[in-house]
């Protein structure tokens, strides 16, 4: 029982943290979901996606928009970058689209990943002519502040407001998402081409047109991730990485599958700073990896995912 | 046809004769992470060099011939930092070469080095470096068990009894981790707990949590500088009342500005401050500034520091073949530089034999005192 009165605040710290980053795997998570669904090719330069929108945010927008406002104006500066990122994440996603899918469209699907990575190669590449190799800090709507609190008299926690900031945000999102795809138009126009390529352009949709606006919304959500992030951690390229957790949340989650997606995410957000505190803080992503691999060996369709039988 | 052959040879002949008639160039050799996770100490040690070069063709060159600087990536890599050195030692016939900042790479590319007669001043910390003393070697840095001894001391001078450790897990972190222990065994403690973290790593609550159930009054922390910020973050919000010894990547202005305000209050150790008032150092640092918009850091003074005394070591032997700057380096004594210091060679090759324990106020490293070693 003293065990775990000990362990108690411990495991609720680390679990705020890894619910937040578990938001984030999640939001990317969806983008290769969406992808996946709509044209049958997993996105190799998602997570490449994340570190664009966090340096468009960090190091170009946020810089230029606090000048036209003035200092102390951290709350209208946030949303405006936000939105600014979100605009380029969109011109960003279809220019990526056009070049490295459209092309290829009807070449084998290894084909297009394959393209998908080059294109994950040259973002790296890029980001380092573009924004230079220093980390970029910013500080988002909150910067470090934390809130400390003290757990039923066994200890404090401690709680930075851009995790419950980033745990509100994606539940936010996910609502007007679900909206968008039940209620508009465009919406239902992208479900459709997801269910039925053929069918959908028999029914008189722009297939090529709402593909690309898929690839665009995609690469939004990524987008979001990288600015969530871009206070807690550093604006660089190493953030990428992200995309492999991602990944692992796909899997997790069952590959394609909306719900899948962010519950996956927060999974491997939870096993990623749990197993870093009770197995081994060094090997942590190691184990994350680990769980990738049972599951496609044990449970390939995920927690949610439908069985399909066939091959790549 | 053959008058074109006639005209192509001539123009050969020419261009042979340049490249190795009187104003053939002095080469000088620079490896750094220019891309990759370290590709932020890289720049910093590029610009320098490229500073020394200008600064010593603007006073006429070195025995009345250019100097030229190549700089060469070594992605902070072992397999890279190899093919690059093999590329400045064959294709640029370089007479000496300053690098790599990582030791990982150093220690990849000494054997070549010493096969082949080309000096090199390593900027790595890690021990193995310079530890079997060969003369081909030498080092323009602090050595690590300098580093982990100042800040050990620094720590029990503060008052510190209880003191952690944590370690990034390559090469340089480890090593270290491995000097803290044996400077603490020197003086009868050892750590209450130790903890590693990957290069790369953006969340560190779960060791900073097990350094609080420990209950450790201090913590040493050997990283590199976006590792390092981070910490300083979460260490803040984690371990409030326990103090923090860095290593040297958290007196770097860079690290300061990434921690954005959690360095404060903070100790680390390093030979090079801004805020030593040695006139050279103020010089230089206006000079770079002017020059590229942002403060020098450590790596920048070494590696101008490096080239000026090879410079030096090919003036003083009028020569630049590679053993003549190697015999020259080991005869040079008390050189000034502008990183404050003045680098004598000893017997293994290591120049750096002084550190300053300095503390973060208010975005400044502030020299708090000096160690030798």
């Amino acid at each position: 029982m003293d065990f775990l009165a000990e362990q108690l605040p411990i495991v609720v710290q680390q679990l705020i943290a890894g619910l937040a980053y578990g938001c984030i795997y999640g939001l990317v998570a969806l983008g290769y979901n969406f992808i996946w669904n709509a044209v049958g090719i997993v996105n190799l330069a998602q997570g490449d996606f994340v570190m664009v929108g966090g340096y468009l945010y960090a190091a170009s927008f946020v810089p230029v928009v606090a000048s036209w406002l003035g200092p102390g104006s951290a709350g209208s500066s946030f949303w405006t970058a936000l939105l600014l990122t979100a605009v380029g994440m969109v011109l960003v996603g279809m220019v990526s689209q056009r070049i490295v899918y459209y092309p290829l469209r009807a070449s084998h699907p290894r084909t297009i990943m394959i393209s998908t990575m080059a294109l994950s190669i040259f973002l790296k590449n890029f980001a380092i002519v573009a924004w230079g190799t220093y980390p970029v800090a910013t500080s988002g709507l909150f910067g470090q502040k934390w809130f400390r609190f003290d757990l039923f008299g066994l200890g404090t926690v401690t709680v930075l407001y851009q995790y419950v900031f980033i745990l509100v945000f994606t539940a936010i999102l996910l609502v007007v998402q679900s909206a968008f795809f039940s209620r508009t138009r465009l919406g239902r126009s992208m479900r459709a081409v997801a269910q039925d390529q053929l069918a959908a352009s028999l029914m008189g949709i722009n297939t090529p047109l709402i593909i690309a606006i898929t690839f665009a919304y995609a690469s939004i959500l990524a987008g979001v991730a990288g600015v969530l992030l871009a206070p807690i951690f550093l604006v660089s390229q190493a953030m990428g990485s992200i995309g492999l957790k991602a990944y692992t949340a796909s899997i997790v989650g069952g590959f394609g599958n909306v719900i899948g997606a962010l519950v996956g995410g927060l999974l491997v957000g939870s096993i990623e700073v749990l197993s870093a505190s009770y197995v081994s803080s060094v090997y942590k992503d190691a184990i994350v990896f680990v769980v990738l691999i049972a599951f496609l060996l044990l449970r390939p369709q995920g927690l949610f995912g439908k069985k399909v039988i066939g091959s790549l | 046809m053959r008058r074109l052959m006639m005209a192509l040879v001539t123009i050969m002949v020419i261009f042979s004769l340049s490249a190795y008639g009187a104003d053939n160039p002095i080469r000088i050799g620079g490896l750094a992470a220019l891309t990759g996770g370290a590709s932020m100490q890289g720049q910093q040690a590029r610009e320098g060099a490229l500073m020394a070069m200008e600064d010593l063709n603007a006073a006429g060159g070195v025995l009345g011939r250019e100097v030229q600087v190549f700089m060469e990536d070594s992605q902070g890599v072992a397999t890279a930092a190899v093919n690059a050195f093999r590329k400045l030692m064959d294709d640029r016939k370089v007479c000496a070469v300053i690098g790599d900042h990582q030791s990982t790479a150093v220690l990849a590319f000494k054997p070549i080095a010493i096969q082949n007669g080309i000096p090199v001043l390593a900027t790595g910390s890690a021990m193995a470096v310079t530890e079997d003393a060969n003369p081909w070697i030498f080092r323009v840095r602090e050595y690590d068990s300098l580093a982990a001894t100042a800040l050990v001391n620094a720590a029990i001078k503060e008052g510190y009894k209880k003191i952690g450790i944590f370690h990034n897990t390559d090469q340089f972190g480890v090593g270290g981790r491995d000097n803290v222990i044996a400077a603490m065994k020197a003086v009868g403690m050892a750590p209450v707990a130790t903890a590693g973290h990957n290069t790369g790593d953006k969340d560190f609550t779960a060791q900073l949590l097990s350094f609080r159930r420990a209950g450790a009054d201090a913590i040493i922390v050997f990283t590199h500088n976006e590792e390092q910020a981070l910490i300083c973050r979460q260490f803040d919000q984690l371990l409030p009342g326990v103090a923090y010894f860095g290593s040297m990547s958290l007196s770097q202005t860079s690290t300061i500005q990434m921690a954005q305000g959690a360095a404060e209050g903070k100790y680390s150790a390093t030979p090079y401050t801004l805020t030593n008032m040695d006139a050279r150092v103020q010089e230089f640092a206006a000079r770079y500034r002017a020059k590229y918009g942002h403060d020098p850091e450590l790596f920048s003074v070494l590696y101008y520091d490096a080239v000026m005394m090879v410079a030096e070591a090919v003036k003083m032997g009028n020569s630049d073949a590679p053993l003549s700057v190697r015999d020259n380096l080991h005869k040079i004594k008390d050189f000034p530089g502008v990183s404050g210091l003045n680098y004598t060679f000893n017997a293994i090759g290591e120049a750096v034999n002084e550190i300053f324990i300095v503390k973060i106020e208010g975005g400044q490293p502030k020299a708090a005192f000096k160690i030798q070693g």
